[in-house]
């Protein structure tokens, strides 16, 4: 069960705009099409006072990282991989992330977002790739992070022949505890990765 | 006697993707001589990933092709920060292809976290010939 009851306690108004609850759906397993919604957490509701920026990315781009939220929209080009690798790094870091489970998270993200950039537009004109990640309380008392790769290409069925694709999914699968590659839902364009991490003991923001 | 030079851009076959991934990772090729025999090491520095992976096939390629007879080629990934699945591809077909031509590619990895992690996780710690040092690699039995 997705739940971010620490994002919505402390999100709940961001400017003109404000954050829907939490409705997680269903439990997510491997490999099946998402239909928890962690977008939920990262999307605000839509609002006459809302900025075009705003829709366009989902939220207001300072302010997340305070709340434990990641987001950011890259264009579909190989250098804006190592930009995202930095930024996940960057993020769990300053949460205090266990050292080999944040190297895994980046890993894993590393993958979604390769693909994406490798494969999504290329019958289109490049778009970009938008990456959304939210740390989370599990029901244990512990933490996760669930990271949401989305671009707005051609949907990709999971490979069967290509070999660069074939390896990269069952390496996001070890590094990960759910890994769910589905169409988005609130438009059939495009792929979205829905990684949700192995839990980890509490931790902080560091200042 | 040594003989070195670096896999910058001049050397890749075909056009590069520009500064960007010279930043991103640095692969030098260096002729060795070690008592076990004569070695070509190719030492990887940096982030293998979408960006820099035709570098380091290109890197590998030149190494099959100017590999000289009864010479070992080994990749030195101890300096690598950062491998994802595209470099894993990598290697795996350069291993095929030193199998091919008869010719053993040894990998060198020591406890280098960012390239033994995908390695084993994968399963492909079965399949690669993996070492902690070059020395190990240029003096372990063909």
């Amino acid at each position: 069960m997705i739940t971010a009851a620490c994002a919505t306690r402390r999100y709940d108004s961001v400017g003109d705009t404000t954050l829907q609850p939490i409705r997680a759906r269903e439990t997510m397993t491997p490999a099946m099409p998402p239909s928890a919604h962690p977008e939920d957490i990262l999307l605000p509701a839509s609002s006459p006072g809302q900025t075009s920026r705003g829709q366009r990315f989902g939220y207001r781009p300072r302010l997340p990282e305070s709340h434990g939220l990641l987001g950011l929209a890259l264009p579909a080009e190989p250098i804006s991989i190592s930009v995202a690798r930095a930024a996940v790094r960057r993020w769990l870091a300053e949460w205090s992330w266990p050292a080999e489970q944040l190297e895994d998270i980046v890993l894993a993200v590393n993958e979604a977002v390769s693909n994406a950039i490798e494969h999504a537009y290329l019958d289109r004109p490049p778009g970009m790739v938008e990456i959304r990640g939210a740390i989370e309380a599990t029901p244990r008392a512990q933490r996760r992070v669930t990271v949401i790769v989305r671009d707005h290409g051609r949907w990709r069925p999971p490979p069967i022949d290509d070999e660069s694709r074939r390896r990269g999914i069952p390496l996001m699968q070890a590094c990960m505890d759910g890994v769910a590659i589905g169409q988005p839902d609130d438009k059939p364009v495009g792929t979205r990765v829905v990684l949700r991490s192995k839990a980890v003991p509490p931790g902080r923001k560091q200042c | 006697m040594q003989e070195s030079w670096d896999g910058g851009p001049e050397s890749d076959l075909g056009g590069g993707p520009g500064p960007a991934d010279e930043q991103l990772v640095r692969i030098e090729t260096a002729r060795r001589a070690y008592s076990a025999g004569m070695a070509l090491v190719v030492t990887v520095t940096g982030e293998i990933d979408l960006l820099t992976i035709d570098r380091l096939r290109a890197a590998v390629a030149a190494g099959f092709e100017d590999l000289r007879d009864g010479e070992i080629l080994v990749i030195d990934l101890t300096p690598v920060t950062f491998m994802d699945s595209r470099g894993l591809q990598a290697l795996v077909d350069a291993t095929q292809a030193a199998q091919q031509q008869r010719e053993p590619l040894r990998i060198v990895v020591d406890h280098t976290r960012p390239v033994v992690r995908p390695i084993q996780v994968t399963g492909l710690d079965n399949v690669l010939a993996l070492f902690n040092t070059v020395e190990d690699a240029v003096h372990a039995p063909l």
